[in-house]
């Protein structure tokens, strides 16, 4: 079994600052809805960049498209060096992308070790023969695997809570269940759509430190969607706006926070405030 | 799962190593249960024909039914327990396996003479395989089957697979049914089905068994060794899904189960692991119709009813899907009314003066059982899908639900009413959820800013039953625990500090997770990706 090290992955593996992914005038089109019209954007190895814009804006939309989900109208996507415009998910997962979903998708009848485990899927070789012969290599590989989940749900902050149930957990720890999922098959990038949601202010403090380790301890870059500006003013380096699915602005976050177009967007005030969706169900503060 | 030793969940943990050398909790009941039920089942399975004859019960026969049950069950088990892939056609795995058998070990083929370890006079014309033989190939032949029909419901969902795996239940018996001129051949002898066929052979000399003795007598008249071979193969079904379920494939099974897309997004092929499952179902499946057939010897297609796809799933859904034990239990009970109850019930009623044959009521009994299971216990008699982690540093895992008060104090939220208000939604969802999903409906709709690419239909009403105790209901102010305090995070005046810097230093000084020698990279081409 050959050792796994940093090395590997991650920034290590492209310089800081080459580009990981690009897309090039991505589109999404539902019918006669342009979710996401033809935005460029791309994202540097080794940072927390964000992605931020209004309720139905098209950030979600925008990570769908870049992990497979939903198959681009029109654009092209480049991950790794490698086009990945209209491939499956399970590919683009296995080239070293993952991420959380905005309405916690958790494995929820399965124990939070397990949907790590899960989360591993990519990295694990589980052959059918060795696993029903339950050769040693398998069993290690097994054991090892239990490890680096209990590893990881340390890392992010819900140890010994492993035996139970996912759908258990409170809200706040199922998001980090969620991050730590994600980890798990050691990306290069990590996607996070709106973890902050639902957190209370301690929760969403600890997250910006997390963030910061995930980038800076395991070298894996951050893709982030977030409402909650001072998380996104404070953690990312660099920020992109979108607004009814085109992209408003880009730059850092004080460029950003000053640029009229964005002020605009974000109807309230100039410090980018309070910010009420369509739905009225989620606020997001400065 | 074992009681958490201590009444706070970060004890253990915090501890880290040094928990190892504190007592050990009395294990519970349920822990040694848990530990020793199987051995003694086992003892006890080992032991039955013993007990059946010096007792005079009568019961191999049903016994006999009721293990092949317990194949069957443990083979859907995988496709509808583990995978969450509602097969209502599932009998026809059985009526395959049934009929290799009656292929290939019968002189049905007359054409031709082929005999491998048979045992029997080598020019009596026909294919006559040894058993041990037909069951690997009934396996392998049933799992291409397998693959074969679950091929083109792969894209499907809910009751559009029920729909089509409960059409193919019904084209695969009428495939034999009317087999018997393809092509000019009779390939199944129609509704008259395959007769004559060989019992198998452990190498006893062709004398032995004219005058019935022996182990290699497999007749009507002794039973042990059918008994046995019986075992031996619910064994290995047992063995087969215990060892799939903790396994990468049998994850990627449940995490299909539970949300297709965010297992797509894991990195799983659905594709894939589903055409394993319906694969190693039905090779389970095959087994048992290999027996069924071998041990009736006789196959006829009208054996092979949309019944018996039924009541197996019941025996499924009943026992607690994706339950290894559950599925054994569900057997027991599902086969026991059968073969016991409703006799009994009809005898008894006989003894009333009421002249009612109970076991034309089996269905309507089933479907009342299933009914009453869904209402109050739709969980299943054996609803734990979780395993036991035990781990060598001695932490248990912190199994269960901790009570709220469990927390620390002082790590208590500052505003535990205003995270409640953001808690509630969710919880208003989650009960909503449980509900529809409670009266056998689905969700309408996922919610679509998520944007799944295709909406998780209804699958079944107990599989999407969410645990029986939703988190703390709302109203109650539940503290919520802090995120542990991290070195780089925010500082946390109020969390204990000492025990915690001792814990998380090991990422401080850069041991980190990913550093671990695990997991080989063999996805990523290092060619393709730029230096
Ligand atoms: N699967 C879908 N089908 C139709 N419309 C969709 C779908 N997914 C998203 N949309 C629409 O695309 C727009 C952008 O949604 P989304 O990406 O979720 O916004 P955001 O995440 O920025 O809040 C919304 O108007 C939404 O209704
Ligand atoms: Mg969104």
């Amino acid at each position: 079994m050959t050792q796994m090290s940093m090395s590997d992955f991650g920034h290590d593996r492209l310089p800081r600052d080459h580009e990981l992914l690009r897309a090039s005038a991505l589109t999404m089109r539902f019918g006669g809805l342009t979710a996401v019209d033809a935005v460029d954007f791309t994202i540097p190895a080794g940072r927390v960049v964000s992605l931020i814009g209004p309720n139905g804006a098209g950030k979600t939309t925008f990570f769908n498209m870049l992990t497979g989900l939903y198959h681009p109208t029109e654009g092209e996507l480049t991950f790794m060096g490698k086009d990945t415009f209209g491939r499956p998910p399970h590919k683009i997962a296995q080239l070293g992308m993952s991420r959380t979903f905005q309405n916690i998708r958790l494995f929820k009848e399965m124990t939070c070790v397990d949907n790590v485990l899960v989360g591993m899927h990519t990295k694990l070789q589980g052959g059918m023969l060795s696993t029903l012969l339950r050769l040693p290599s398998q069993r290690r590989e097994e054991r090892e695997g239990i490890e680096l989940a209990r590893e990881l749900m340390r890392f992010v902050g819900i140890h010994s809570r492993h035996a139970e149930l996912a759908g258990n957990l409170p809200y706040g720890d199922q998001r980090r269940l969620e991050i730590a999922r994600a980890l798990a098959s050691r990306p290069s990038v990590v996607l996070l759509d709106e973890p902050a949601a639902g957190m209370n202010p301690m929760e969403t403090a600890a997250l910006e430190g997390l963030m910061h380790r995930i980038r800076d301890e395991l070298g894996c870059t951050v893709l982030l969607i977030e409402h909650e500006m001072k998380l996104v003013m404070s953690v990312s380096e660099r920020v992109t706006v979108l607004n009814f699915g085109k992209k408003i602005a880009e730059g850092t976050p004080d460029e950003v926070r000053n640029d009229p177009a964005v002020v605009e967007a974000y109807l309230g005030s100039s410090d980018g405030a309070v910010v009420a969706d369509k739905y009225g169900d989620e606020v997001a503060t400065a | 799962m074992a009681a958490a030793a201590s009444t706070s969940p970060y004890v253990p943990a915090l501890a880290g190593p040094a928990s190892a050398s504190a007592p050990k909790a009395v294990p519970s009941v349920r822990d040694l249960l848990g530990r020793w039920a199987p051995l003694m089942v086992l003892l006890v399975a080992l032991a039955f024909p013993m007990i059946e004859q010096s007792l005079g019960l009568g019961m191999m026969n049903p016994m006999l039914r009721i293990l092949t049950s317990v194949m069957l069950a443990l083979g859907l088990n995988i496709v509808v327990g583990f995978a969450g892939l509602l097969d209502l056609g599932y009998v026809a795995f059985w009526a395959i396996g049934a009929y290799c058998v009656a292929w290939l070990a019968s002189g049905h083929f007359t054409e031709v003479t082929i005999h491998v370890g048979s045992g029997i006079m080598n020019t009596i014309p026909g294919i006559h395989l040894s058993i041990w033989l037909i069951f690997p190939i009934a396996a392998v032949v049933t799992a291409l089957f397998g693959v074969l029909l679950g091929a083109p419901t792969l894209r499907l969902r809910g009751d559009y697979l029920a729909i089509v795996t409960l059409g193919f239940g019904e084209i695969i018996p009428n495939i034999f049914r009317n087999g018997d001129d393809i092509a000019g051949h009779n390939w199944t002898n129609g509704t008259a089905g395959i007769s004559g066929l060989d019992a198998p052979n452990l190498g006893g000399a062709p004398t032995d068994q004219m005058l019935g003795m022996g182990w290699g007598t497999w007749g009507p008249l002794n039973l042990w060794p059918w008994y046995y071979l019986a075992l031996g193969l619910c064994l290995v079904c047992y063995y087969v899904s215990v060892t799939m379920q903790w396994s990468k494939l049998g994850r990627a099974w449940m995490a299909i189960r539970e949300d297709e897309t965010a297992a797509s997004a894991m990195g799983i092929h659905c594709v894939n692991a589903k055409l394993w499952a319906y694969g190693i179902g039905a090779a389970l499946g095959g087994m048992a119709g290999v027996f069924h057939g071998a041990r009736i010897g006789s196959v006829f297609p009208s054996s092979f009813m949309f019944y018996i796809s039924i009541s197996v799933l019941c025996m499924v859904i009943i026992g607690g899907m994706g339950n290894v034990w559950g599925a054994i239990a569900g057997a027991f009970v599902i086969e026991g009314l059968n073969f016991w109850l409703l006799p009994s019930l009809t005898a008894w009623g006989q003894a009333l003066g009421l002249d009612i044959d109970f076991s034309s009521w089996n269905m309507l009994i089933f479907g009342v059982l299933l009914v009453v299971m869904m209402l109050y216990r739709p969980q299943g008699f054996i609803p734990s899908k979780s395993r036991k982690l035990t781990f060598a540093d001695g932490d248990d895992g912190g199994g269960g639900s901790p009570p709220p008060d469990a927390y620390p104090a002082g790590m208590q939220g500052p505003d535990g009413d205003a995270a409640h208000g953001m808690h509630a939604p969710l919880e208003v969802g989650h009960e909503a959820h449980a509900t529809a999903a409670q009266a056998g409906l689905a969700p309408a709709h996922e919610p679509t800013t998520l944007g799944a690419p295709v909406h998780p239909g209804p699958a079944i009403a107990a599989h999407q039953v969410h645990h029986e105790a939703p988190r703390a209901a709302p109203a109650q102010p539940q503290p919520q625990p802090q995120p542990e305090p991290q070195p780089h995070a925010h500082a946390q005046p109020t969390a204990p500090a000492q025990p915690t810097r001792r814990f998380t230093s090991r990422f401080a000084q850069g041991s980190n997770p990913f550093d671990r020698p695990l997991p080989q990279r063999r996805d990523i081409d290092p060619e393709g990706a730029p230096a």
